[in-house]
């Protein structure tokens, strides 16, 4: 992993949501705005597919288009690899809505501005592990510093979680384990090639 | 782009300086190739960019900060934008002036022409963003070609010297195989079933068919019968309408959208458990 980010089990994760409530709270965000989603995949349980929950928020990509695109300069890269967005310098233009192909960006109406998912910056300037990862009763959701490594099982796509702009998201996923299970994402990833 | 609610201002803004610039690249185009100057036409192109970028302003979060636009000029394809429409409309008023205190340089206006000519170059690359599936390829020469277009229809709509229809074909049918191809750009891309519900791709090819009638085909039906200034307006709804299916048009790969694409294999995929 080249900057911080996120370690998402898939096994282990149950789609409660509490990692989009911590969000919310730590951050001051309404349901609007929030800047976590947790979206089910397979939920009616169709056999030729495994079911899970995709927790995500801002990937602080390698590439992040956001930063390519913003005229202003308001998002940074900060040298951990954390991808910051700094109000004072949005125009609010919504570009980076645009730009951005995991609907990352959130646009205040009231205040004019866009906002995103800064890593906690500030919880782990201060020793602390972002929010959601605190909140997740499954420990689903993991940070992996900038430092570290993420596991060697771990993958950065899954069915549904694609980078199409070449951005390079630094979210890995841990898959649920067996053999059938990897086959199952094979044969998803072939159909979805064609 | 996906969650945005109105595309009103957008529409606005880019109609309005495409027009504009499309008429001051044609009134170039005219004067240059054929020597006949339309003083109007630059005046008209003008003021019709000048609103167009108060529009713009207007749909920003944050106007008092609209001056940050340019802070990364080179790097950023919206700075770009914002610097060429700036550079256009400077060399507009200028061309126009020139031409106004009837001091009309063919040079001046030929400079006007390249420049608004790059403005409608950077509308097209400000949208070619990665995971935008459908404003790839064509797209990003749909606002020069679509510009040029209706600056022509439009001068020649109101020549009382007697416009040059041929240049007016040219122009027309330039637009017309730029944005067939775009259409059949569109067309080739599989959609999830789900990603069309409340979206312009499934009226796709009726937004698409519209606009190519009102702006390219109909307008020079009706210059064949002579000027009139009905092509003229035809060509300006052609160009709303250009504009209104491009941003309803938009299919951006979200993971929303991906995901809605897997249901839809497993929906449709053999149970491998029997």
């Amino acid at each position: 992993m080249s900057g911080a980010g996120f370690l998402l089990d898939l096994h282990r994760c149950v789609g409660c949501g509490a990692c989009v409530l911590a969000c919310r709270i730590e951050n001051g965000r309404v349901l609007a705005t929030a800047w976590r989603r947790v979206l089910p995949l397979n939920l009616r349980r169709q056999p030729a597919g495994p079911t899970y929950f995709l927790s995500v928020a801002c990937h602080h990509c390698d590439e992040p288009a956001c930063l390519r695109g913003c005229p202003s300069g308001a998002y940074e890269k900060r040298p951990d690899g954390i991808v910051v967005h700094r109000e004072e310098l949005c125009l609010g233009c919504r570009y980076c809505e645009m730009t951005c192909p995991f609907g990352t960006p959130r646009f205040d109406e009231d205040r004019g501005v866009v906002s995103k998912c800064h890593l906690c910056a500030h919880r782990l300037d201060a020793g602390l592990a972002p929010a959601c990862v605190v909140a997740c009763p499954t420990d689903a959701l993991r940070y992996v510093p900038a430092t570290a490594a993420p596991p060697a099982d771990a993958v950065r796509f899954v069915p549904g979680f694609v980078d199409p702009a070449g951005c390079r998201p630094t979210l890995h996923f841990t898959t649920p384990a067996g053999a059938r299970r990897v086959e199952l994402f094979r044969h998803l990833g072939k159909a979805l090639r064609r | 782009m996906s969650r945005h609610t109105g595309h009103g201002p957008l529409v606005a803004f880019t109609s309005l300086a495409i027009a504009g610039a499309g008429l001051i690249v044609a009134s170039a185009c005219f004067e240059v190739v054929h020597h006949h100057r339309f003083p109007s036409a630059l005046v008209a192109g003008v003021l019709l960019q000048a609103t167009g970028l108060t529009v713009s302003l207007g749909h920003l979060g944050q106007k008092r900060r609209a001056w940050l636009a340019v802070r990364r000029t080179g790097r950023s394809a919206l700075s770009n934008e914002v610097v060429s429409a700036s550079l256009a409309l400077a060399s507009g008023v200028f061309a126009a002036g020139m031409g106004a205190w009837d001091r009309p340089d063919p040079t001046v206006t030929l400079i006007a022409g390249v420049v608004n000519a790059a403005f409608l170059v950077s509308i097209g690359l400000v949208y070619r963003v990665g995971g935008q599936r459908t404003w790839q390829g064509a797209s990003v020469l749909t606002p020069l070609t679509g510009g040029c277009a209706f600056g022509a229809i439009t001068i020649q709509a109101w020549s009382v010297t007697g416009g040059v229809l041929n240049m007016v074909l040219l122009l027309a049918v330039l637009d017309a195989a730029v944005f067939v191809q775009r259409w059949r750009e569109v067309a080739a891309i599989r959609i999830p079933a789900a990603s069309l519900t409340g979206s312009g791709m499934s009226h796709r090819d009726q937004l698409l068919g519209a606009r190519l009638i009102l702006l390219d085909v109909l307008p020079f039906f009706l210059l064949l019968a002579g000027p009139t200034p009905l092509a003229a307006v035809v060509a300006a709804a052609g160009l709303v309408v250009d504009r209104t299916g491009f941003y309803a048009l938009a299919l951006q790969r979200t993971t929303e959208h991906e995901l809605a694409g897997v249901e839809e294999i497993l929906a449709s995929a053999r149970n491998p458990h029997k």
